[in-house]
């Protein structure tokens, strides 16, 4: 009866396979809050455990042979529809691929929501107030923030290349656009740090200066973590992980670099533009 | 020989720590996040027992205000963060991958850090009681009381940084579960035939994503204000304390829904089971719950009457609050026209599934009364919300998670309840329930706030809360006889067989409980009763009863749908 209504699958169904990185790294995430209410090294040591968990965590996903490399074009493009069918039709690491896909656009519409409260909390603060900035608050100067700006849109060029070029199966231009990228992002988060030592005021001065310190600092940390993303696909592609077929870490990293830019426009936007 | 399983060693044989620890396995991941939310559960019942014991009787000092604080903030932050929401992740978990005859979930590990960051934040925020400074400002820690200068010690601090794991740990579930239901549903399983309760699931997970950032910026401002000198909840420098409230809020109303749609989704897959018929109205139901989804984040200020916002705008929240349970009807209706004429076989799942009905109807109505700006205001921050609520959360949302752990434990197991201690738990928790809660109604409408310590003699509260103190008992009792027969069940459970309901979806076509890869062979599915279809091959749903393909219900799945079918 059951030969009728369905079919064997057990050769493309490879065994479950365990890990510890995950409860590594909620271990690590846990130690920087215990450091948070004891002493500060716990949290350090628990950022330090995190990194390593979550590199170690990308690398376990490139063990083994890939199956993409060796997989039809019809089974590649059939798996991108992402309903039903071809799941099962697809060797497992094909609809992983498309359902990280699917990941990285709801990982990135969460940190999108993220942010957009951030704003939404800042406008209303602005909105409701008699004065604006506040009482003692600084007007911000133009000049350095905007070259700091335009650096780092600059840098999506070489990022969005990267991609472009990997899919030609083109692994030198890869490099080249993900170091370059990474480049500018280090140039933009030192230009950053330098207008927070300039700035003449602090988080605690007023409630607009806590939300500039706040808003840009969570975007800085953003561009930290996309530059870790670029640089760390950058080292696999010296280990020559990456074909015009297998290349979708380069999508996360240049997709995540695009949203970063985009997520800095809005607060350029509104933090220094409209003042 | 009905199923697409095979006879497995049981989970008890292979129960080795560190394949517990390292599981990647959505079902063992599910136990992990159902045994764990259970065991939280009964640290909130505990909490609950010292509240109704201090309040039993007046002036008592079992209790000091400061303890007090502590225990209600969290009783209250445990039950939804710790209890409710963990418990629906592990249920969706286990259940909602073999539904959609799926592998597993879409990315495993994620799922596996999900689980150890919900873990380890709970007993992070439980750790605060070993130095005597748990979270004390309630479950919504309204600023300017949560600012270092009116709480300065860590209990505040210990409250935002687990619920900033917790945030994220359940927005990584809810990525997963969104990914896979949209990605690995088996052949044939378009989304106009997926099963109820996966509808919940996703919508829940689409609440979740939506809604969890608000509370996340809330919380990462709040510690900025206690931690870097911030001030945006200080008035004075600009700062506004109702900023807080909105950011709650607008989390805080969404998150009803995420506790109540997943019960909701239990109940709609356990009433047609019980009462041998198909669903009534699958369409309204499933849709119902997108409607619920969406209008819940537009009357988050119904919680914020009493702070004065303009007359106009608190007139819009409490008519779209209004509105709102208006789908919430929607839903009610098709259930009773589910058990319209329909063979009841009263099993204990089915008992909580109609207890549901009742008692969240109660709950319901009594949230459009406080949607009622006049109404609220006299109310506001009474025990008759306090009433309101846990007839939502209690009757309605444990309640269904009851139904649910009855229709699917022997799954888990392998093995069946029995149902005469399924039966006393049933009816000793109706009425513990409501000798707990219905008296808070009365309390609260005689003026009795919420969250006091304790009060004078001679007020007209004291028989009332004796009452409900001696309800919270029988709760309790109600708990330990469910744990007593779940404990006897797997020792001396009758065997539970793939399909000890005669259900109709995908998770009873394989064993109890499932091969690690659930299912030997790919599900077909043609209708949304595929079990149905297997078991009755001359009157199949898929040829009787198609159903309704109005254009407006996804015509890009139709095409979706046609594949499967070549060959037929
Ligand atoms: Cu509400």
């Amino acid at each position: 009866m059951t030969q009728v209504l369905g079919e064997d699958i057990e050769s493309i169904a490879p065994e479950v396979q365990g890990s510890h990185w995950p409860i590594v790294l909620a271990i690590a995430l846990t130690l920087v809050l215990v450091g948070l209410t004891t002493v500060l090294v716990i949290s350090l040591a628990g950022l330090a455990l995190a990194l390593v968990a979550l590199v170690a965590w990308v690398a376990q996903r490139f063990q083994g042979p890939s199956l993409v490399d060796h997989a039809p074009a019809s089974v590649l493009n059939g798996a991108s529809q992402g309903a039903g069918e071809a799941v099962f039709e697809a060797p497992l690491e094909v609809f992983t691929i498309q359902s990280s896909r699917w990941g990285l656009v709801w990982f990135i519409a969460s940190e999108a929501i993220f942010f957009a409260n951030l704003i939404a909390a800042y406008l209303y603060l602005r909105v409701s107030s008699q004065t604006w900035p506040p009482a003692g608050g600084p007007h911000l100067d133009l000049l350095f923030p905007s070259v700091n700006t335009a650096i780092l849109l600059l840098s999506g060029i070489p990022a969005y290349y990267a991609h472009r070029a990997i899919k030609r199966g083109d692994i030198r231009g890869l490099r080249i656009g993900l170091v370059l990228a990474a480049l500018l992002g280090a140039v933009f988060l030192v230009g950053q740090g330098y207008e927070y030592l300039t700035a003449g005021f602090t988080i605690r001065t007023n409630v607009f200066t806590a939300a500039f310190f706040t808003l840009t600092g969570f975007h800085g940390a953003h561009v930290a973590a996309g530059i870790g993303i670029l640089l760390t696909v950058f080292l696999l592609s010296l280990r020559g992980r990456f074909s015009a077929q297998r290349n979708f870490a380069v999508e996360v990293a240049s997709t995540y670099w695009h949203f970063v830019d985009i997520v800095w426009i809005v607060l350029f936007t509104i933090l220094y533009l409209a003042q | 020989m009905t199923g697409y399983g095979e006879t497995v060693p049981s989970l008890r044989a292979e129960a080795d720590v560190w394949t517990w620890i390292t599981t990647t396995d959505h079902k063992r991941i599910g136990i992990l996040y159902m045994v764990s939310a259970f065991v939280f559960f009964l640290g909130g019942i505990v909490e609950a027992l010292l509240m109704r014991t201090q309040l039993a009787v007046a002036r008592n000092t079992l209790l000091g205000p400061d303890a007090y604080n502590q225990i209600f903030t969290m009783h209250g932050t445990t039950m939804i963060f710790l209890f409710l929401m963990p418990m629906q992740a592990g249920l969706a978990n286990y259940v909602l991958p073999l539904m959609i005859g799926a592998r597993d979930m879409a990315f495993p590990r994620l799922n596996a850090f999900g689980y150890w960051l919900f873990l380890f934040a709970g007993l992070f925020m439980y750790s605060s009681f070993l130095i005597g400074a748990a979270p004390n400002a309630g479950w919504f820690a309204y600023a300017p009381l949560t600012e270092v200068q009116f709480s300065p010690g860590l209990n505040i601090d210990f409250w935002a940084l687990a619920i900033l794991l917790l945030g994220i740990s359940s927005t990584a579930g809810a990525i997963n579960f969104i990914v896979t239901t949209i990605g690995l549903r088996t052949r044939g399983m378009s989304f106009n035939l997926m099963p109820l309760f996966v509808w919940a699931t996703l919508v829940t997970s689409l609440i979740i994503v939506f809604a969890m950032p608000s509370l996340t910026t809330g919380v990462v401002l709040l510690l900025v204000d206690r931690r870097l000198g911030g001030t945006f909840f200080t008035p004075g420098d600009g700062g506004d304390p109702l900023l807080w409230q909105h950011l709650f809020w607008a989390f805080g109303h969404p998150e009803v829904y995420i506790l109540i749609l997943p019960a909701m989704g239990v109940i709609s897959e356990v009433l047609p089971v019980f009462a041998r018929k198909p669903i009534f109205g699958y369409s309204f139901i499933a849709w119902s719950s997108v409607a619920i989804g969406f209008l819940g984040f537009t009357v988050w200020a119904h919680h914020m009457f009493a702070v004065g916002l303009p007359i106009i705008v608190q007139a819009l929240f409490a008519a779209s609050s209004m509105i709102v349970a208006v789908p919430t009807g929607v839903k009610i209706f098709n259930w009773i026209a589910t058990l319209w004429g329909g063979q009841i076989s009263l099993k204990t799942s089915m008992l909580f599934a109609i207890g549901f009905i009742g008692q969240f109807v109660i709950g319901g109505i009594t949230g459009v009364f406080l949607a009622v700006v006049p109404f609220d205001w006299q109310a506001t921050d009474s025990y008759f919300v306090v009433a309101h609520f846990h007839y939502v959360l209690f009757g309605g949302a444990l309640f269904g998670l009851f139904a649910g752990l009855y229709y699917w434990l022997p799954k888990f197991t392998g093995r069946l309840l029995d149902e005469r201690l399924g039966i006393l738990h049933f009816f000793l928790i109706l009425i513990g329930f409501n000798l707990t809660f219905f008296p808070m109604h009365l309390l609260g409408l005689m003026g009795m706030p919420r969250r006091i310590y304790t009060y004078a003699p001679g007020l007209g509260w004291d028989n009332l809360s004796l009452v409900s103190a001696v309800g919270g008992f029988t709760i309790a009792l109600s708990v330990s006889v469910f744990i007593w027969n779940f404990f006897s069940s797997l020792r001396h459970g009758q065997a539970a067989g793939d399909d000890p309901w005669d259900a109709w979806t995908l998770e009873w076509a394989t064993t109890s409980p499932p091969p690690p890869h659930n299912f030997s062979t790919v599900p077909i599915v043609r209708s949304r009763r595929p079990l149905w279809d297997l078991k009755h091959p001359e009157n199949p749903d898929w040829r009787t009863a198609q159903p309704a393909r109005d254009a407006s219900v996804e015509s890009k799945e139709e095409r979706v749908d046609a594949g499967p079918r070549r060959g037929y």
